[in-house]
């Protein structure tokens, strides 16, 4: 699949990688087979940690794009995504490589939170995790009935362990806690249901998204990383966590945080060994 | 992402306390690790070396981080203020010049070779089995001494640092990291650096 058959600028994507950092950065478009729609996973990095951080992006009309959810910082350590055949529903998977949760000293913090199955009800709005505690979910989803998706598991090399911890290994979608889509963290509003071809794109916007959004759209406090440059040592341990390269050395003298880059994530201000990058609320 | 060559230089870091325990003479090396970060900071590196290539860094970067080594404290605020680190950086400095006086004794032939390394500037370590004689004069494996103990304890230290603080506390207080510093602060003073919206 080539993003270039989708008529999108893509570079207008929050985050989206620039040519330079391409050596670091890829970016892959799943396209659904039988509706218009087709999710994008870009900008992943590995940082000093060895954590992925993705931007997610869900566009819709090919002829005509209009993106309609982009999620920045979104966790993909590995990264797999299966559609439904219903064209509403984007299941989207991770994937964790084994070795790394053995050496990572944050394998708890990842056995609890990094592998979930994220259903994305595009039609609806809103979106469900399902939490599965197999180290290497590998399987892939098919719909069985409108609201009920069977779990398929692909890797033999692990089929002896519980995979999953679904006790019919099914998905009933009515049975699962949903939350409205701007529930997601870092989710950024500003692109949310923004046609992409300004002329042609009022008409295909769905109305009850924006709805949705103008109530919430100042609700979660905004933070940037600030620097406090006289005690900055330079010593740059900033530049290589930094998922989105918002940070450079100014003249070797103390670190620069691009505000307009910068999604908020933290972790710069986690490593810094000085403790000199704080995380400050900004006005929206 | 791509790893490149420049990520594993921690390899060398480890490579050269190891050799130095096997033979002294290989302490000459260490000179790359002071000499390299002064000429990038001199002739338009900036902090390159910090930022990039320092293994040591690297190393209490990946014992610290990836091995989970670090406590990961916040530092305590003394050990970061200008006062610490540019006295830490003149204190090292003196006890650089006292190794090289002590070089330049046995050059001149008033005091002989002692095979001694000096951990933490006090701790008189006998380093007999790394020195096996050798074809260079006797002030060749005196610097080799000296210089092997200014590595070996600012590796001492900055571990110890490494298990109480951040993994790459080291860097906070790190003379050749102050030293480069305070270079691109003298060389960029008229710079004016990009605003930043508010001060933290």
């Amino acid at each position: 699949m080539n993003i270039q058959d989708w008529n999108f600028d893509f570079a207008s994507l929050p985050s989206w990688p620039n040519e330079q950092d391409s050596d670091s950065v890829c970016h892959e478009l799943y396209e659904h087979p039988s509706s218009d729609l087709a999710c994008i996973i870009y900008s992943i990095i590995e940082n000093t940690m060895c954590k992925h951080v993705g931007c997610l992006a869900i566009l819709q009309k090919k002829e005509k794009p209009v993106l309609y959810l982009a999620i920045r910082s979104f966790l993909v350590p590995q990264h797999q995504i299966s559609f439904s055949s219903s064209g509403s529903q984007i299941f989207l998977q991770t994937h964790i490589d084994d070795e790394f949760l053995k050496t990572s000293s944050y394998s708890e913090s990842f056995r609890q939170h990094a592998r979930p199955l994220l259903v994305l009800d595009v039609a609806q709005n809103r979106f469900a995790y399902i939490r599965t505690h197999a180290y290497n979910p590998c399987y892939s989803i098919k719909e069985v009935t409108p609201h009920t998706f069977s779990v398929v598991l692909n890797d033999p090399q692990t089929s002896n362990q519980p995979l999953i911890d679904f006790s019919k290994k099914t998905i009933d979608l009515r049975t699962l806690e949903w939350f409205p889509v701007e529930e997601i963290e870092s989710l950024s509003a500003k692109y949310f249901g923004r046609p992409l071809d300004q002329s042609a794109a009022t008409k295909s916007k769905p109305p009850e998204i924006k709805q949705e959004l103008s109530g919430s759209e100042h609700k979660r406090p905004k933070k940037k990383a600030k620097v406090q440059r006289a005690f900055c040592v330079s010593c740059g341990v900033c530049l290589a966590t930094c998922p989105t390269k918002a940070i450079s050395m100014f003249l070797g003298i103390h670190a620069h945080i691009d505000a307009a880059r910068c999604v908020g994530c933290g972790k710069c201000a986690l490593a810094c060994p000085a403790s000199v990058i704080k995380m400050r609320e900004v006005a929206p | 992402m791509k790893k490149h060559w420049y990520d594993y230089l921690w390899i060398f870091s480890v490579v050269y306390l190891l050799l130095g325990f096997f033979n002294i003479l290989f302490a000459w090396l260490g000179l790359l690790c002071f000499l390299i970060p002064l000429f990038m900071a001199l002739f338009g590196g900036k902090k390159a070396y910090c930022n990039r290539y320092c293994g040591r860094g690297q190393l209490f970067g990946l014992l610290g981080g990836r091995f989970g080594l670090s406590s990961r404290r916040d530092i305590p605020s003394f050990l970061r203020s200008p006062w610490f680190r540019y006295g830490f950086l003149a204190f090292f400095m003196t006890m650089f010049v006292l190794m090289l006086v002590n070089t330049y004794f046995v050059f001149s032939g008033a005091q002989n070779l002692r095979e001694i390394v000096t951990l933490l500037w006090t701790f008189q370590l006998s380093w007999h089995w790394a020195y096996h004689g050798t074809a260079f004069a006797p002030w060749i494996a005196q610097f080799a001494f000296g210089f092997y103990s200014v590595m070996l304890t600012s590796t001492v230290l900055g571990l110890f640092t490494m298990l109480l603080f951040k993994p790459r506390s080291w860097c906070v207080y790190c003379p050749m990291g102050t030293m480069t510093q305070l270079i691109c602060r003298v060389k960029y003073h008229s710079q004016q650096a990009p605003s930043q919206e508010e001060d933290a």
